[in-house]
């Protein structure tokens, strides 16, 4: 009968948990829109606090920190704003011209832009017939630009495949190269007109981020109080050792996060400009690379392959046969440049997981990384892409409260078992 | 250069105003500054402590904290009565001390991060406790050294005396043991 009752219990202990788990998941989904800033927003300010703190115990009152803070934030901001989303805007109406393939003149664009959209592919590919013809000063990153480099990649490198007989040439490799490429870039354009269509989202994003941000770093303590006052007195030792231990280790996790990525973008972008002395890459989009290899290595396991790609594609879409003269010169430092990167993406890869991993992280959180893409999956459902950035960080809090409970939080006996006072009572008091 | 040093008295007048204006807005702040704990500590220091206190308010017979647990808290009676105790088997509680407000008690084995040598418990209704965590004691003494120092010490004070208490006693229980030998030596003779 106990048994029966055992397993009743667990059943319905489990079905809750399922039901629960499914109501708080379509919930957050539903209200993905207010989580993804509030979420960001709080993630932030966690990282920022000890900032506040220590510039408080200097003397420091809170508010002038959090404007110090603030500012730079405001300014990067602004400075997106104003130069990022037109360069955005420019290059979507540029795909539209050349994806309708008319020649005729886009609004708001320049003849230069205009020139890019009436190229074709294949045109594209026969060089000398372009050689010379075009002195084009800047062309905007295109997907054509960026698929007949890549097809022309990939030739090259089939080419040395059939030389050294490891393929037959067919007819079909080339349609394959092709469909891979197509498909590719494809990918790039819709990335770039996903950025252009999420422009006002972004900015709530931004308005209700920088909100939270600002009251949680006002108000921290009492945020961390009104948290402690919901813990019953008989477990408020329990609950504030929990609480303590749970944000401490998310602290440390995320800032050595952090710092692994500065490292990471360092030591890429150092990378970088020695591959410079080598190949034709500019200085922009040598800084452009190492932050996009910094930026997507937060996103665990996939992201260091996202981080490769998109470098890789920037590298391809940089240049135009249009605005060059030798065209065959050109491809072939695309080649060395985008074989360059990613030598350096693999390079950086390893050295996190052999040096900077474990010097800044140490004793940190091991995430298992199923468990990891799981939540990368679950994060990029309910937010996107930063749901996707923001799944390890949250993976990670979770562990840390999952360990503190099932480590930690078992010297704790938990039954109040107070002595019934009319039992009998000696006063031996020291005094 | 003198500029800037009336400039950084100025400052440093202006920051210990308002640290004080702020201070006496809160509830906690005539009893702290009173306590001999915190006696001659800074105004930066006290700040600290006020927003690190934890409030909370306990009915009759409830366990404050249990012999044996992990201590993370030390507390300040601030208001009612509360009472330390062990309960050496079962069905028999011995109590060590009676407590009244603005007494320190769980502070010896937060010192030496071991486990409680006693239990606590409230005496009346509406107790009021201000707890302070093993973490913000830390933090204290990181932050202020000096008045870090002036904390520890206050409560090795405390230790001190009790110890001296208890060996007081103790002698006393020897010599009690030992003319009571005697006495049980010359009967027996």
């Amino acid at each position: 009968m106990t048994g029966d009752r055992q397993l009743r219990n667990l059943t319905i202990a489990i079905t809750t948990g399922i039901v629960l788990a499914v109501l708080s998941l379509s919930v957050l989904y539903g209200a993905r829109f207010l989580v993804r800033p509030v979420l960001a927003g709080l993630l932030m300010a966690h990282i920022l606090y000890p900032v506040v703190k220590l510039a408080r115990q200097a003397g420091v009152p809170k508010w002038i920190t959090i404007v110090v803070i603030f500012l730079p934030m405001v300014f990067g901001c602004v400075f997106v704003v104003s130069s990022l989303v037109p360069a955005i805007a420019e290059e979507i109406v540029a795909f539209k011209g050349s994806q309708e393939g008319t020649g005729e003149e886009q609004p708001g664009l320049s003849t230069e832009k205009s020139l890019a959209g009436t190229v074709p592919d294949a045109t594209l590919l026969d060089n000398s017939a372009r050689d010379g013809e075009l002195q084009v000063k800047r062309q905007p990153i295109g997907s054509d630009v960026a698929r007949s480099n890549l097809i022309y990649i990939g030739e090259q490198i089939y080419k040395t495949l059939v030389r050294f007989g490891l393929v037959q040439g067919t007819e079909t490799h080339t349609e394959m190269i092709e469909l891979v490429t197509g498909y590719i870039t494809e990918m790039f354009t819709d990335l770039v007109a996903w950025l252009g269509s999420v422009a006002p989202e972004g900015g709530q994003f931004v308005l209700l981020f920088f909100f939270v941000l600002v009251f949680a770093l006002l108000d921290g303590d009492k945020f961390y109080k009104g948290l402690l006052s919901l813990i019953p007195n008989t477990y408020i030792e329990p609950g504030i050792f929990m609480l303590r231990k749970t944000i401490d280790m998310w602290g440390y996790y995320l800032r050595g996060l952090i710092v692994e990525n500065l490292i990471m973008f360092f030591v890429s972008f150092l990378l970088l400009l020695i591959l410079k002395v080598f190949v034709e890459i500019s200085f922009i989009m040598a800084l452009s690379i190492a932050v996009i290899i910094a930026v997507t290595n937060v996103v665990r396991i996939v992201g260091p392959a996202l981080g490769a790609c998109i470098g890789v594609i920037l590298v391809l879409a940089s240049l135009d046969v249009g605005a060059v003269e030798d065209v065959e010169a050109a491809r072939r430092n695309l080649m060395q440049t985008s074989f360059g990167v990613l030598c350096i993406v693999a390079f950086v890869q390893l050295l996190d997981s052999v040096v900077i991993l474990p010097l800044v992280m140490r004793d940190q959180v091991n995430i298992h990384p199923v468990i990891c893409l799981l939540g990368i999956f679950l994060g990029g459902v309910i937010g996107g892409i930063v749901g996707m950035i923001l799944a390890v960080p949250f993976i990670a809090g979770a562990k840390v409260i999952y360990r503190v409970l099932t480590v930690e939080m078992k010297r704790f006996d938990m039954h109040a078992g107070a002595v019934p006072s009319y039992l009998s009572t000696d006063i031996i008091s020291s005094r | 250069m003198a500029t800037s040093s009336k400039f950084l008295d100025w400052f440093s007048e202006a920051k210990s105003r308002t640290t004080l204006r702020r201070m006496e807005a809160d509830d906690n702040f005539h009893f702290i500054r009173d306590n001999y704990l915190f006696e001659q500590f800074s105004s930066d220091a006290i700040a600290f402590i006020l927003s690190h206190l934890i409030e909370r308010r306990y009915n009759n017979d409830d366990l404050i904290f249990k012999e044996e647990n992990p201590s993370i808290c030390f507390f300040i009676l601030k208001q009612g009565k509360a009472e330390i105790f062990v309960t050496p088997s079962p069905g028999v509680k011995l109590v060590y001390e009676t407590l009244d407000p603005g007494q320190l008690f769980g502070e010896v084995s937060v010192l030496s991060s071991s486990s409680r040598t006693a239990s606590a418990r409230a005496l009346e209704n509406d107790t009021v406790m201000l707890l302070m965590s093993t973490f913000d004691l830390e933090e204290l003494c990181r932050a202020y050294p000096v008045d870090g120092l002036k904390l520890l010490r206050a409560i090795a004070g405390r230790i001190t005396a009790y110890l001296a208490a208890t060996t007081r006693k103790l002698r006393t229980a020897q010599a009690e043991l030992h003319e009571l030998k005697q006495k049980l030596d010359s009967h027996d003779g």
